[in-house]
C-alpha cells in the first residue's frame, strides 16, 4: 500500500505498511550578533513556546554559542572543525555556520542524518540570491541594524525545498536520501 | 601514497579513537575525568571542572530547546531528555544519563565504534566499584582503584576487539 504525504507539512496517512517518517520541525537563521534573521516552523508537536518565540530564539542562540566554545575546548586541533549536529532523544539539530558567522539551524527527526549539504544549498541558492543579491530587499541583513529577512520568494522556495527533503526521506522502501544528490538548486519550483 | 605500515597505524587509531571520559554528578559537579587513549589532549583540572558544569547546563538547555517533548518529560529508562550526541568535524561526544542524573560522557574521534557499549560498560563499573564501595561517598570524586582499573581493562578489551575486526 502506498503512503500519502500531504503537500505542505509532511503529515503522512497510510492504509497499510510501515513508514519511516522524516520530519522537519523548524528552521532558524542567526547572524553573528545573536539576532534571529529568520524563523519558520513546519511541525510543532510541543505547540508554541512557553515564553514566546523571541525568548525561544534567544535560548537557542545561547545554546549554540556556548556549545561552540565547549566543543572548541574539548577538540584536539588548533582550529577545530565546526559543530555540525546535536542529538537529543527524539530530535536532531543541524547547524551550518558560514565564514561571516551566519548560522543556519534546523531541527528534524532523527531519521534525517546529514543535512550539511542541504543547509549549504539553502545558503547558496536561496539566501544569497533572494536576500543578499536582491536589489529590492532591505539592506542590513546580517549587519548591525539586525534587519530580518522579508523576502517572500525566499520563504516560498524554502518551503518547497523542505517539503522535498521530507518527501524524499519518508519512505516505506528505504530509498532514503540517495536521490537528494540529483536535486537541482532549491530555487526551482516547477516540479 | 602511504606505506602499508602507515595505513595500518591509521586504521588502528581510527577504530580506537577514544579521547576522554568524564562523569558529572546530579548537581553538575565533576566526579571523574581521565584520558582514554593516546590521542587525548591534556586538559587541566580547572578546565575539566568548567567543562563538567558547562555540559551539565547545556544538556538540560538542549532538551528545553528541542521541539519535541518526551512523554512525561522522561526517557523510557527514567532519565531526563538532553544531549545524547554531539558531532563536530573532528570530535564526537556521546552522553549517557542515568535516572539519578549522573552523566557519563565520552569523547572520541569520528568513526570510533562501540561508543554506546563503552558508556554502558562504564556505568556498570561505576555501579560495581564505586557505588558498592562502602567507603565511596555519593556524588564525590571517584577515587576507587578498582573502578579505574576496570576502565583500563575495558579500554584494552575494546582495543583488542577493534584490531581483530
Amino acid at each position: 500500500a502506498r503512503a500519502e504525504v500531504s503537500s505542505q507539512f509532511g503529515v503522512a496517512t497510510f492504509a497499510a505498511g510501515l513508514i519511516i517518517m522524516a520530519l522537519v520541525y523548524n528552521f532558524y537563521i542567526f547572524d553573528r550578533h545573536g539576532e534571529c534573521l529568520f524563523f519558520r516552523e513546519w511541525n510543532a508537536p510541543k505547540g508554541p513556546p512557553k515564553h514566546g518565540y523571541v525568548e525561544d530564539q534567544k535560548l537557542l542562540f545561547g545554546l549554540l554559542f556556548s556549545l561552540k566554545q565547549f566543543v572548541q575546548n574539548l577538540s584536539l586541533r588548533e582550529s577545530p572543525d565546526p559543530m555540525q549536529q546535536l542529538e537529543t532523544r527524539r530530535t536532531r539539530l543541524h547547524i551550518f555556520e558560514t565564514a561571516t558567522g551566519l548560522r543556519f539551524v534546523i531541527n528534524t527527526s532523527k531519521t534525517l542524518t546529514n543535512l550539511q549539504r542541504p543547509l549549504r544549498k539553502i545558503y547558496t541558492t536561496l539566501y544569497v540570491p533572494h536576500v543578499k543579491k536582491n536589489g529590492l530587499h532591505p539592506v542590513g541583513v546580517g549587519g548591525p541594524s539586525g534587519q530580518r529577512i522579508v523576502s517572500q520568494k525566499f520563504t516560498k522556495d524554502l518551503d518547497n525545498y523542505i517539503n522535498k527533503i521530507m518527501k524524499v526521506n519518508t519512505s516505506d522502501s528505504g530509498s532514503g536520501a540517495a536521490s537528494q544528490g540529483s536535486k537541482s538548486g532549491g530555487a526551482q519550483t516547477g516540479n | 601514497g602511504q606505506t602499508t605500515y602507515q595505513t595500518t597505524v591509521n586504521c588502528l587509531i581510527f577504530q580506537m579513537g577514544f579521547l576522554h571520559l568524564f562523569i558529572v554528578n546530579g548537581s553538575g559537579g565533576l566526579i571523574h575525568h581521565r584520558p582514554l587513549g593516546p590521542l587525548a589532549s591534556r586538559i587541566g583540572t580547572n578546565e575539566w571542572l568548567r567543562i563538567g558544569s558547562t555540559f551539565h547546563s547545556l544538556h538540560a538547555i538542549a532538551a528545553e530547546a528541542s521541539p519535541v517533548k518526551l512523554p512525561g518529560n522522561k526517557h523510557p529508562n527514567g532519565s531526563d531528555d538532553g544531549i545524547e550526541e554531539i558531532e563536530a568535524g573532528g570530535l564526537v561526544l556521546r552522553c549517557l544519563q542515568t535516572r539519578t542524573r549522573v552523566k557519563f560522557v565520552i569523547t572520541a574521534e569520528p568513526g570510533t565504534s562501540d561508543l554506546d557499549l563503552a558508556l554502558r560498560e562504564i556505568y556498570v563499573l561505576y555501579a560495581d566499584f564505586a557505588l558498592k564501595n562502602p567507603f565511596y561517598e555519593l556524588d564525590m570524586p571517584i577515587r576507587c582503584d578498582l573502578f579505574i582499573q576496570g576502565v583500563d581493562a575495558l579500554m584494552e578489551r575494546l582495543e583488542r576487539n577493534a584490531s581483530r575486526r
